[in-house]
């Protein structure tokens, strides 16, 4: 992944080529597990997930275009695969899950991304942690959500103003 | 009572923004080797869809493109030899007819052999008739002159 550029293992994948996907599932895995985990998922279902969507993304491979990068496409199905674990009826409960036990939360305790994970509506954090924590850009986030792009925008707002009312004074307005 | 584990308050919304991208550098990803081995076992005993629609795609218009261009390459070998068969017959047995006039050899060369053929014989068959007539109309004029004496 390092030597290789992303565009070309990408192209290499689409051809049938497994050694080209594994380094990119090698690349994007520890990121993608750490996005579920952040948005309340534990630590084992997250990787069940992670490892359903990386599946998916080589079965769909071509259905990915280069108009998009990678990494949005990726990000899509993942977020799409926790959206259809949310709408099962014995799914378990995201973001009502986040608990001790859950070794991101502790690491969470001193960072600013705990105060947003707490003050902020899960929709929210997740757009402020795909724009800030991953480096998405405004349409790639209402990509990857299937938002608008205003959406994000006033949204990224509002959570700005939240974190630094919280920060200042303590408490969110 | 202020908290010791809150983060430093940033100063402006570029800092806030700065702040949360260096914050989430802290949280560490979840490398998982074991997950990466099981996603790679079941992506090698998966085909890609991709590879699969590809050849799916090329098994469909390939034969066509084969026995096409098959088809094409025999009828152009065929009109070749046939053409050239042709002119080395023509080339060969020269006519013993003599010709009307000496064509220029482009002309004879657009005239078509299959039309050809059959105008040098029946030229010869009316020559050959002509002949019979005169030797018929000698016989006639003979047989009349000795039937007179």
């Amino acid at each position: 992944m390092n030597s290789i550029p992303e565009t070309e293992l990408v192209g290499r994948a689409q051809a049938g080529s497994a050694d080209a996907f594994e380094q990119l599932v090698v690349h994007y895995q520890p990121r993608l597990t750490r996005y579920l985990c952040l948005r309340g998922l534990p630590r084992h279902d997250a990787d069940d997930a992670v490892q359903r969507a990386l599946i998916a993304a080589w079965q769909n491979l071509d259905s990915y275009r280069d108009k998009w990068r990678f990494s949005t496409w990726l990000y899509t199905i993942t977020h799409r695969s926790i959206e259809r674990l949310r709408e099962q009826p014995d799914s378990p409960a995201i973001e009502a899950q986040a608990g001790d036990h859950d070794v991101f939360q502790r690491q969470l305790c001193d960072n600013v991304w705990a105060a947003a994970r707490q003050h902020l509506e899960p929709e929210a954090f997740t757009a402020m942690w795909l724009h800030y924590g991953e480096g998405f850009s405004g349409a790639e986030t209402a990509r990857i959500m299937k938002r608008s792009q205003v959406w994000v925008r006033v949204g990224l707002h509002r959570s700005r103003q939240t974190l630094k009312r919280l920060l200042h004074c303590g408490e969110p307005a | 009572m202020k908290n010791p584990n809150r983060p430093a308050p940033p100063e402006h919304s570029a800092n806030l923004a700065d702040t949360l991208s260096n914050e989430a550098q802290r949280i560490p990803a979840a490398e998982n080797a074991g997950l990466v081995a099981r996603v790679m076992q079941d992506v090698r005993a998966t085909p890609n869809r991709a590879r699969v629609h590809v050849t799916e795609r090329n098994a469909g218009w390939q034969p066509w493109l084969l026995a096409g261009a098959t088809a094409t390459v025999a009828l152009t070998i065929t009109t070749i030899v046939t053409l050239a068969v042709t002119s080395t017959i023509e080339d060969s047995s020269p006519s013993n007819l003599p010709r009307q006039a000496s064509l220029p050899r482009i002309v004879e060369a657009r005239v078509d052999p299959v039309l050809a053929s059959p105008e040098q014989d029946l030229a010869g068959e009316l020559q050959r008739i002509r002949a019979d007539l005169d030797s018929i109309g000698r016989m006639v004029s003979i047989r009349l002159e000795s039937d007179s004496q």
